[in-house]
């Protein structure tokens, strides 16, 4: 414990931040620098904040031998950090981002014990239902406990611990163009909404929603982020496995009005589902599913199926499918869909259960 | 009696090597490649007992050989207008075609009545009528296929199978001719089961609903029959497909009940993929219409729910879109 303290208040070091005030840096880590790790790592690190970054492969080399390099809109940053793929070599951190796909979160949880001391934060920004989603939360048929489909050997659960949790959900599209190169195509400003399971907003949430802030990226505390995750995910529900079984952008795959029909019907399940569990969305189903007001892009469950990555298959449509049969809601749409977007990914070797 | 063969894919080139090793009279229209290869060193069948090579004429142009007893049109049935507008000098007045396709026959609503289904050509996969009024629906013999053939190199066709391949044949308004009789002799006597249906119909529903189930499921997930079958969720889709299927054919009058629970155990299902999802990975047009528009089509018209079928049949057809391989792409 002496060792944490120590090492805490020995990287506390005051800067001057973005608009000219004076804070504390934090010593942040972004756990698993993909598209969105590499972004907020280089934002971090360009607003003065002491940011280091758990990365893998060519991308990890880059960052080590030429730092990380965000293209934006508004142009590129250069941002020099430390990179590792070993955590044990930064030591106990004020926050960590863990910006690892779901599936890799039980590694993750052994791995970065280094990095975790008494009062880390730990902000975990995954896509669709979080791993921590039944902690202090009720719902019909939901039971305290990790989810089977995310955790099923409680890895995460017993690793990280719900309590300490800090939910976040990703309003920012990244991709990495090279190695050591992130792009963001945002017309907005990014956005982490926070949020913790139980509703709260400690003073280590705080601390890392002012940090993310300072760095450009909006980060309100939100009294249930559970809400913003069911926002967001009611969007990707029908798009991923519509996209992933098809082979077409979210727009081709819409202009054909039998697909858009089933990702009309996919949604209106997920908006059910939502509702069993008491968060009543205003969705516009219509608008939703309108081909002319989507990007020609394909659904990053399409891009990982085509880049041979992993699939995001459980947190994404699994999870709100298995709620659905708990809470006793009838998902005939997804009770189609899910079983042959998994066999679809099993096929490609690249589903996780 | 004259035989010509038209379609040198697996189907065709089987039956031709079938009836040329035996004797039959048995010519081929063919194309590029395959031509140049069965002109120039026969056409070589690869079967569990032993190789056969056969020679036999073989043409692109159907007027070298002229009026036929028996026409076999093997080609999908996306490619049927168009020999329906070259085929012309192979059909006397008596000639009889077989039509060796998958899924629902063009000629499907000839002499026939279903609830909501008009008389003429389907729509669906004959929207000019160019295959009707080509060939003539009166000169048409259906017929389903349970022979499992590959062509692993052009002029070269490949039976998988230990037992002998069966072609069920039979005409649309139920008769025998002496033509079709002595047809289906002909391919006995080449060692092929060739059964005459008292309602081809009903045949061609009894391997459709087989079709629907595994061709679409295979399709979307990439796998095999045994592999979708052995997942219990996709085999439940599976069995979902069939019974929507069986209640179609229902609707236009055949019984076709059969036991989904036993049709999708995998322990019995070949461990292959589908063709659908074979001409899917190989870029080849995808017969999306015949095995699943069809059914939808008559399910629709019949007031039939297909509530599966209503999910699964966009999602293959915009996977068969995407990569320029259905009906309105290619």
């Amino acid at each position: 414990m002496e060792t944490c303290e120590h090492c805490l208040a020995r990287f506390v070091r005051r800067v001057g931040g973005v608009n000219g005030e004076v804070h504390e840096a934090m010593r942040i880590c972004v756990f698993g620098a993909g598209a969105v790790g590499s972004f907020l790592a280089a934002r971090l690190a360009a607003a003065g904040l002491d940011v280091a970054a758990v990365a893998r492969g060519p991308h990890l080399a880059a960052i080590q031998a030429d730092g990380l390099q965000l293209e934006e809109a508004a142009g590129t940053i250069h941002a020099r950090l430390t990179a590792t793929d070993d955590p044990s070599a930064l030591g106990p951190q004020d926050a960590v981002i863990f910006t690892t796909k779901a599936h890799s979160l039980g590694t993750a949880a052994a791995l970065a014990q280094p990095l975790i001391g008494l009062e880390t934060a730990l902000v975990f920004a995954q896509n669709g239902i979080p791993w921590w989603y039944a902690h202090g939360f009720a719902a019909p048929g939901l039971d305290e406990g990790p989810l089977p489909l995310l955790d099923p050997d409680r890895a995460i659960w017993d690793g990280f611990r719900p309590e300490r949790a800090i939910g976040a959900v990703i309003h920012s599209p990244n991709t990495i163009v090279a190695p050591g190169v992130v792009r963001n195509a945002a017309n907005r400003p990014a956005g982490l909404p926070l949020g913790e399971p139980k509703g709260g907003a400690s003073p280590t949430t705080v601390k890392i929603a002012a940090a993310l802030e300072a760095a450009g990226v909006r980060a309100p505390i939100l009294p249930d982020i559970r809400r913003e995750v069911w926002s967001k995910l009611i969007l990707n529900i029908a798009g991923a496995p519509g996209c992933s079984l098809t082979g077409a952008s979210v727009r081709g795959m819409l202009e054909d009005p039998g697909v858009s029909a089933l990702s009309a019907a996919i949604m209106a399940e997920g908006v059910a589902v939502a509702a069993a569990h008491g968060f009543l969305l205003d969705v516009d189903i219509a608008a939703n599913t309108d081909p002319t007001r989507w990007p020609d892009h394909k659904s990053s469950m399409l891009q990982d199926l085509e880049a041979g990555r992993l699939m995001e298959i459980d947190p994404i449509v699994g999870c709100p499918h298995a709620f659905a049969k708990a809470a006793g809601v009838p998902t005939p749409t997804l009770d189609i869909v899910l079983p042959l977007l998994r066999q679809r990914a099993r096929t490609a070797g690249l589903y996780s259960a | 009696m004259r035989i010509c063969i038209v379609g040198a894919g697996a189907i065709g080139s089987f039956l031709a090597a079938k009836l040329g090793a035996s004797g039959a009279d048995v010519s081929m229209i063919a194309r590029g490649a395959a031509l140049a290869a069965i002109r120039a060193n026969g056409l070589r069948m690869e079967e569990a007992s032993g190789e056969t090579v056969v020679q036999m004429p073989a043409s692109e142009a159907p007027g070298d050989f002229g009026p036929q007893d028996i026409v076999v049109v093997a080609t999908k049935a996306h490619g049927l207008a168009s020999v329906a507008a070259s085929a012309g000098p192979l059909l006397g007045a008596e000639t009889q075609v077989v039509f060796a396709q998958n899924g629902v026959p063009w000629w499907y609503a000839h002499g026939f009545t279903a609830p909501g289904l008009a008389p003429g050509p389907l729509t669906r996969i004959d929207p000019d009528g160019a295959i009707w009024n080509g060939f003539g629906p009166e000169r048409a013999v259906g017929c389903t296929i349970f022979s499992p053939n590959s062509v692993p190199a052009p002029g070269v066709v490949r039976n998988a199978s230990v037992r002998p391949s069966t072609y069920t044949l039979g005409q649309p308004d139920g008769k025998t001719s002496p033509g079709l009789k002595a047809f289906a002799a002909a391919l006995e006597a080449a060692g092929v089961n060739a059964p005459i249906a008292a309602d081809i119909r009903r045949e061609v529903w009894a391997k459709l609903l087989f079709n629907v189930a595994t061709a679409s499921t295979a399709v979307l997930t990439g796998a095999t029959i045994r592999t979708n079958m052995s997942n219990p969720g996709v085999r439940a889709v599976a069995q979902a497909l069939m019974l929507e299927a069986i209640a179609v054919a229902a609707s236009h009058g055949f019984d076709v009940a059969a036991d989904v629970a036993a049709m999708t155990d995998p322990q019995t299902r070949p461990n292959h993929k589908p063709s659908m999802l074979q001409d899917f990975e190989a870029g080849r047009r995808m017969e999306v219409d015949p095995i699943l528009s069809c059914v939808s089509d008559f399910a629709k018209a019949a007031g039939v729910s297909t509530p599966t079928l209503d999910v699964i049949l966009p999602l293959v057809r915009a996977k068969a879109r995407t990569a320029g391989l259905y009906g309105d792409a290619a």
